[in-house]
């Protein structure tokens, strides 16, 4: 009872109605720390120290955004310089050409180091938009439920009854080929996981007693699922939105493949294979060397995936 | 002053006639069936029956928390004066938490488990204007406020050396140290009514003892009115002033604490009370018989004839009357015609 004792002096020595502050008088061990914020970073940062692939993962995805954002201090040619006097030379480490040449002459190594900059710019946007617009209507169907939710998700079903590749194809082929209409393709139907899961972990969570309390507080309702609800379903998000990303870019990279993603001007991966394909038995590397850059950062971002959601997904924990 | 005085005399909740209903498959609900009660300043009133006899749906239809689709249907809520059924939901946000806040049941899902609990206390003053929200808060001066008045809550409801703890999250605290925490964020406002929905049955009886004491003392000290619900008679009997007995939605039974249990008159408040042990007697437990009714199907008599041992043959069929008693007792219930 002592603590008991402690705070019925507490109460008797300071009113709780005085609203003077004494601000000089400096409480002790107090810590300067923000309150809010990225606090949870370095403890993600922390824990990913127990899985290497996550670790080897970033690191491989830092280099490609590090070749990406700088391509043109780093790729030794220019991607469409084309030299036809150096058609298919073979890739030899330490030459002018170190991965080799295409049909055109051109520098299969710069064109990569370019074509890494449609990919991971159609990933992050294309996650980054399908996020924002499915996690946010996720959330209201969810916290509201009734008839928004039955119409937004018998939606949702028929538009994931469409195999995603296939409706893809359709949008563009109505769409026309270019960078824009190539993200508003994938947008079209990438929402509809973060839709679904959003709404499903905001109808488990408005069961908790915190969200009533935060009711019986005169909080309003977009206050409540913004700054209640959101930051206890956020980790999943951003675990489905990394392991979407690999997907996106694998997407992107077909439609280049059929000649449907970004124009033939722009280099790209998908296209690069499929210019390479036809001289598969006299020059491998043409489509070969393009597809591995493509496998290692999917790689690279489903481990960063896989080993985000063994750090955030506390139902994995304990194993 | 004028003014001041005005409000004192108006008692700081006046409930008449409330009647809440929720829809379902299987019928309508009745889960409070017009509900009258009146708490002065500074009063402690228990509201005590079993499970499912209207308690919460009662402190909810106050709040006019009652979640969709269930309804007030009607009666009045006064708030010191004030009609509350009539406010709209901007003006009935600016009442909770603020005039009126609660405690809830269960601490540890109560508190929002993504937040510090420091945040969490200053998020209802926040809420109502007292401390500067979002981008102000961030200024130095805002900061230095907030985290005194925070600290100074924290040390109002007895948690020890609160400059470390208010950054540490729930899952950091006992559940009596959590309950504390829900009392200092009803308390951050310095309601006039705190509604507690069996605050104290998820914790251990020494802790129970300790939370309870010290919501008596916000009693004493800022002569704050609690309602508090409960299914536990000892609890209500330490603590309480008044006492109103549920049943089936309805209040059977309501007066000073002392008068309720030293001498109850219906026969259901008698039953509560056989069906407790007491320590040093060896009487055998007399437990009522019977179930708590169907709210979707009530008879149109007194709804605990059935289970009633003085029953007469008309309680079933005639509806009680609430009978006003001296000394502030109100009974339902035809023995006391």
């Amino acid at each position: 009872m002592s603590v008991n004792a402690e705070h019925v002096d507490s109460l008797k020595r300071r009113s709780l109605g005085s609203d003077t502050y004494t601000l000089d008088t400096p409480v002790p061990g107090i810590s300067r720390r923000p309150w809010s914020g990225f606090r949870n970073i370095s403890g993600i940062l922390f824990k990913l120290k127990n899985h290497p692939g996550a670790i080897v993962g970033g690191f491989v995805i830092l280099a490609y955004v590090i070749c990406a954002v700088f391509a043109p201090y780093i790729a030794p040619h220019s991607p469409g310089e084309v030299a036809l006097a150096k058609r298919f030379v073979p890739p030899v480490i330490g030459s002018i050409n170190p991965l080799g040449t295409d049909q055109l002459g051109r520098d299969i190594l710069s064109r990569i180091i370019y074509g890494a900059r449609v990919s991971i710019l159609v990933g992050v946007l294309t996650v980054a938009i399908s996020m924002v617009i499915g996690v946010g209507l996720g959330l209201i169907a969810g916290y509201y439920q009734g008839s928004f939710d039955k119409i937004m998700s018998r939606f949702t079903d028929l538009l994931l009854a469409f195999p995603y590749l296939i409706f893809v194809i359709g949008a563009m082929s109505v769409l026309g080929p270019g960078f824009w209409n190539l993200i508003l393709a994938l947008c079209f139907k990438g929402w509809v996981e973060f839709y679904r899961l959003s709404r499903a972990e905001v109808m488990s969570q408005k069961a908790s007693e915190y969200v009533e309390a935060a009711r019986a507080l005169g909080r309003t309702d977009g206050a409540i699922m913004i700054s209640e609800i959101l930051p206890n379903i956020i980790h999943s998000i951003l675990v489905l939105g990394t392991l979407r990303m690999g997907n996106m870019i694998v997407m992107e990279s077909s439609l280049s493949f059929l000649g449907l993603g970004v124009p033939p001007s722009i280099p790209a991966w998908g296209s690069m294979v499929s210019d390479g394909r036809r001289y598969m038995l006299n020059a491998w590397w043409v489509a070969t060397l393009p597809g591995l850059a493509l496998v290692v950062l999917v790689l690279a971002i489903n481990l960063v995936g896989e080993g985000l959601r063994d750090v955030l997904d506390p139902r994995l924990k304990e194993n | 002053m004028d003014a001041v005085k005005k409000s004192e005399e108006l008692p700081v909740l006046q409930v008449s006639g409330l009647k809440t209903e929720f829809p379902t498959p299987r019928g309508i609900v009745h889960a409070v069936r017009g509900i009258d009660f009146t708490l002065e300043k500074g009063d402690i009133l228990a509201i005590v029956g079993e499970s499912g006899c209207g308690k919460s749906a009662s402190l909810l239809s106050i709040m006019r928390l009652i979640p969709h689709p269930g309804r007030i249907v009607e009666g009045s809520i006064k708030f010191e004066g004030k009609e509350l059924l009539r406010f709209s939901k901007a003006e009935m946000r600016g009442v909770r938490g603020k005039d009126m806040a609660m405690v809830f049941q269960d601490p540890m899902t109560t508190l929002n488990p993504a937040y510090r609990v420091g945040e969490q206390i200053s998020e209802s003053l926040q809420v109502h204007g007292l401390l500067s929200g979002f981008p102000k808060r961030l200024l130095r001066r805002e900061r230095e406020k907030e985290r005194a008045k925070v600290m100074e809550l924290l040390r109002q409801v007895g948690i020890p050396s609160p400059e470390h703890r208010h950054l540490e999250y729930p899952y950091q605290f006992s559940g009596g140290m959590q309950q504390r925490i829900l009392i200092a964020i009803a308390l951050a406002c310095r309601p006039k009514i705190i509604l507690a929905d069996e605050p104290t049955t998820a914790l251990d009886v020494t802790v129970q003892a300790q939370v309870l004491d010290l919501m008596q003392e916000i009693n004493e000290e800022f002569g704050t009115s609690i309602i508090l619900v409960t299914h536990d008679l000892g609890v209500a009997a330490e603590f309480c002033d008044k006492a109103a007995v549920m049943y089936a939605g309805q209040i059977v039974e309501s007066g000073n604490i002392e008068d309720v249990l030293s001498s109850p008159l219906h026969p259901y408040t008698q039953g509560l009370l056989r069906s407790i042990p007491q320590i040093g007697q060896r009487n055998e437990l007399i437990p009522i018989e019977g179930d708590v009714p169907d709210l979707t199907d009530l008879s149109p008599g007194c709804s605990f004839a059935p289970r009633c041992r003085d029953a007469y043959s008309y309680c079933n069929n005639i509806e009680p009357p609430l009978i006003v008693l001296d000394n502030g007792r109100e009974v339902r219930c035809h023995l006391h015609m």
